[in-house]
């Protein structure tokens, strides 16, 4: 039971991880950015040549954030930044987007998923259950983002910019916010989340091209359990779901975690869709 | 309310392109061509290619009915496609081995998991759906592991499906074919007829934001499910013809990489095409055919065209073929905008049924801050009731409050004898309140035609069958659309622009269109929103002589203004608000003479000279600063 509540954690903390990874780019563009978790993966990659290679685990984490930052900004500059007007036309670009990135991890690292260990110890013990080293830093470092974003949106300058600009684009630049920096920024900051966070991912779960898929999925359903634009609601979505999937696995059978995940997704679509934290969507007339 | 009309006006609008005997007769030719290539000329290989064609072709027009015209996007079609194929497999193995009751089955299961996944997500749209509905593709093996094995074979897959027949009949692989080149031609017509209609006006005012769609009375949720479910009859189509390809029919099939390749045969085609689906159906065949390592750079390429396509989204191949049409038959010069009409020319409408307006006690607060408070009047049939005062006042809150988008915290509106108080947007325009926006709301792609005629649709409804079908209930519907469309724009004077995408005319004319549209709903009361902003002199003139008539025709008119000239002209009764209270009321010589509004809208001894108001320095003070309310 504690083992399946602990690994429930454990990928509940993933999930948490790709929605706070959306809700960055949420609060400050505006935009949902659905390559983030192939970003994730995209660094988890890294993280697993890094570590092959021989290579000390600070150079490794260093590279895997230089390039998920590179990767994050030029989706903003090539699939975003000259949208159309209306017509959800950054589905179809971010959709498209995130194949490319998952499609060059194909082919540079093949389709099979790859197992490697950052640290040492291959399992620790923990409250009478066994976990993985690699899933307990990243519980904490989802934790910790969570609460350091969370803070940095709302009590900061950059912050209320960064608000200003999600909630009136047009309100914030004329009253002399840089938009297209922000944008820019949002983007980098979720690139550099997600290198701190992918080979951590990546070593729990090993490293998989076609993860990338689900996780973005049940992240986007821990965004919206947890209240779209609420880091701490992200945390809180994210080890919900985790947690309902792993237990339900444990008990019932591997086959009915993905129901269970889906049924609190319709639930809360149907009867909370602002969400545990978020605020009340408002309508423009 | 045509009758006394029809005489008067001279009709000079053009005839709408209509369905010459050619594109009749292309209906069956091209098909009838398709089948005899294929079954006298061409190879099984090539048979088995444009198989294959027509299925992609089926699911791109599913794609492009909900998220062309719908506006969402359904990534659950791998779902719905896989839905129909075992459906309509099972029918096949177990049941009965007739492939055009598999069709049907097929379509009907593909419905029932289309609306499964639409109903939790299409009040959200955008993502919410698109996760929703993509969370189907993610639980088939699942759901294929714990239906028990003999029913769909599990995860190995549905084996021994028999060869196809038709009642009885052994049709083989030429039969095969031409089932699917048949029910692809007739979906193709059924979609086409859907969406060059009012439906597909109704689905782009749906695009055009939140506030047109319901002032119009048009129910956006009920609207979307509905063509929701209808795309996924096609996807259903494609399964049951699937099922019989290789007589199996396996999970391995239906994944997220099925979605991207017709999303971007869509997105190639043009996501509001028709008949372009099978030209992004090939290219995206044969890209998949041949590009020699596919299964490695498939993906790749997908991705880099979505990128690409969606940032040139909209028109694909579609839009290509249209401009060339145009740049090649046009005859029509453009013959310059807006007619400046001298003088101001009667205008007869048709008589209207209006009916009082009655605003109560009526209170509103957002979250604390008091935006009206305690307001009532009355507005009667026959008059122009002029709702003025300075931004902030709480005008476009009352009329967004009358207008049903919010709710009154206290106090009643009613008119005539039905309460309005509490209903929806869509529920307050379906008891005959029409309205226009201080920014003209007209959308894309539509004729200035099709823009009024759609003043219509929610009090004439007509059903999506009786569309598709193109029944004598709808053809009916849309000749009296196009009627009294017509005769508005003829009464208005802007007959030469009837067939002119309304989008890209001048703000005059727009504002005008608006009106029109506005007046085809028949309305028992009409709420106009600073409909003289920034329009000149001969404009305001020639908006202010189809006010005149709508008042003579009898109907309600509540006009939100900023331009006391235009007030003192034509209102019969003002109400003035100051700070969300009503502050004054009566005729506009009363009005002009209180004190109290002298004060208020002037300052104190600011250009006011005995009694006559300084008409030009009122106006410039009150149109600084439009975005406050």
């Amino acid at each position: 039971m504690s083992t399946a509540i602990l690994a429930g954690l454990g990928t509940g903390s993933i999930y948490a991880l790709i929605a706070i990874g959306y809700n960055i780019t949420m609060t400050t563009a505006n935009v949902l950015n659905f390559t983030f978790a192939n970003i994730v993966m995209l660094g988890g990659f890294i993280g697993y040549a890094g570590v092959t290679a021989g290579l000390p685990i600070g150079v490794t984490f260093a590279l895997a954030v230089l390039v998920c930052t590179i990767t994050a900004v030029l989706v903003e500059r090539l699939a975003l930044r000259w949208l159309p007007e209306g017509a959800h036309a950054e589905l179809v670009t971010t959709v498209g987007a995130a194949s490319v990135i998952t499609a060059i991890t194909v082919l540079i690292w093949g389709h099979d998923p790859l197992r490697f260990q950052l640290f040492d110890n291959a399992t620790v013990s923990l409250l009478g259950g066994r976990a993985n080293p690699a899933g307990l830093v990243l519980i904490v470092l989802v934790a910790l983002l969570a609460v350091v974003i969370g803070v940095i949106m709302k009590y900061t300058r950059i912050g209320l910019r960064a608000r200003a600009h999600a909630t009136d684009r047009e309100a914030a630049m004329l009253r002399g916010v840089d938009v297209r920096w922000l944008a820019i920024g949002a983007f980098a900051a979720a690139g550099l989340v997600a290198g701190l966070a992918g080979p951590l991912v990546a070593a729990t779960v090993n490293a998989s091209p076609l993860i990338a898929l689900t996780l973005a999925v049940k992240g986007f359903i821990a965004m919206t359990l947890g209240g779209v634009g609420s880091q701490i609601g992200a945390l809180v979505g994210g080890l919900l779901i985790g947690v309902a999937e792993a237990t339900t696995e444990f008990y019932a059978g591997v086959l009915y975690g993905d129901f269970i995940v889906f049924g609190l997704f319709i639930a809360a679509l149907m009867f909370k869709p602002s969400g545990l934290f978020g605020a009340k969507i408002g309508r423009h007339v | 309310m045509t009758t006394d009309i029809e005489s008067k006006t001279t009709m000079t609008i053009p005839a709408r392109t209509s369905e010459s005997l050619w594109f009749k007769l292309a209906w069956i030719a091209v098909p009838a061509l398709i089948i005899a290539l294929a079954l006298g000329v061409v190879t099984p290989y090539w048979m088995r290619q444009i198989f294959l064609i027509t299925l992609l072709a089926l699911l791109v027009s599913g794609l492009n009915l909900s998220f062309g015209w719908a506006g969402e996007l359904n990534l659950g079609l791998p779902a719905m496609y896989a839905a129909g194929a075992y459906a309509s497999g099972y029918l096949y193995i177990n049941v009965v081995n007739d492939t055009i009751l598999g069709l049907l089955v097929g379509a009907v299961v593909s419905v029932i998991v289309g609306v499964i996944a639409g109903i939790p997500g299409l009040r959200l749209g955008g993502w919410a759906l698109g996760i929703s509905s993509f969370f189907l593709v993610l639980l088939i093996p699942p759901i294929l592991q714990l239906i028990p094995k003999d029913l769909l074979g599990g995860y190995d897959g549905l084996i021994g499906i028999p060869r196809p027949a038709v009642f009885g009949i052994d049709a083989g692989r030429e039969g095969l074919l031409v089932v699917a080149v048949l029910i692809t031609t007739v979906w193709l017509l059924l979609y086409r007829n859907l969406v060059l209609s009012r439906i597909g006006s109704a689905l782009l005012i749906l695009q055009h934001g939140d506030a047109l769609a319901p002032s119009l009375g048009l129910s956006p949720y009920r609207l979307k499910l509905t063509v929701y479910a209808i795309a996924a009859v096609p996807v259903g189509f494609a399964g049951a013809l699937f099922a019989h390809l290789d007589s199996f029919v396996g999970a391995e099939s239906f994944t997220f990489v099925l979605a991207i390749s017709a999303l971007a045969a869509a997105v190639l085609a043009g996501l509001r095409s028709i008949y372009a689906v099978i030209i992004g159906a090939a290219v995206v065949h044969f890209m998949t055919m041949y590009s020699a390592d596919f299964v490695q750079f498939g993906e790749l390429a997908f991705g880099l065209f979505l990128v690409a396509g969606g940032l040139l989204l909209g028109g694909g191949v579609s839009a290509l073929f249209v401009k060339w049409r145009r740049r090649l038959f046009s005859t029509t010069a453009d013959s310059g905008d807006v007619r400046v009409v001298e003088g101001l020319h009667p205008i007869e409408l048709p008589a209207l049924d209006g009916k009082p307006l009655a605003v109560r006690s009526v209170t509103k607060t957002f979250s604390g801050v008091t935006a009206l408070n305690d307001v009532s009047f009355t507005a009667q049939p026959g008059q122009i009731t002029a709702l003025i005062g300075p931004n902030g006042s709480g005008k476009t809150t009352m009329l967004n409050m009358i207008n049903g988008f919010y709710r009154a915290t206290a106090g009643t509106i009613t008119l005539g004898e039905g309460e309005l108080t509490g209903l929806s947007g869509s529920q307050v325009a379906l008891r005959g309140v029409a309205r226009t926006f201080q920014t003209p709301a007209i959308p894309q792609e539509m004729t200035t035609l099709d823009v009024v005629a759609a003043g219509r649709i929610a009090s004439h409804p007509t059903s999506a069958i009786s569309t598709m079908l193109r029944l004598p209930r709808f053809r009916r519907e849309r000749a009296r659309d196009e009627r009294v469309a017509a005769e508005l724009l003829a009464a208005l004077g802007l007959a030469e622009r009837a067939h002119d995408p309304a989008a890209s005319l001048a703000l005059g004319t727009r504002r005008m269109t608006e009106l029109a549209r506005a007046l085809a709903a028949e309305p028992a009361l009409i709420l106009l929103d600073e409909i003289a902003s920034g329009l000149d002199h001969n404009e305001v003139r020639e908006l202010s002589s189809v006010l005149i008539a709508a008042r003579e025709a009898g109907a309600t008119i509540l006009l939100v203004e900023h331009n006391f000239t235009l007030v003192r002209n034509l209102a019969d009764h003002v109400v003035v608000l100051a700070d969300g209270e009503l502050l004054l009321e009566g005729s506009p010589a009363d009005i002009e003479e209180s004190p109290e509004f002298l004060r208020r809208f002037l300052g104190d001894g600011a250009g006011v000279s005995g009694t006559t108001v300084d008409v030009a320095s009122s106006r410039g003070r009150a149109e600084e600063g439009q975005d406050d309310e």
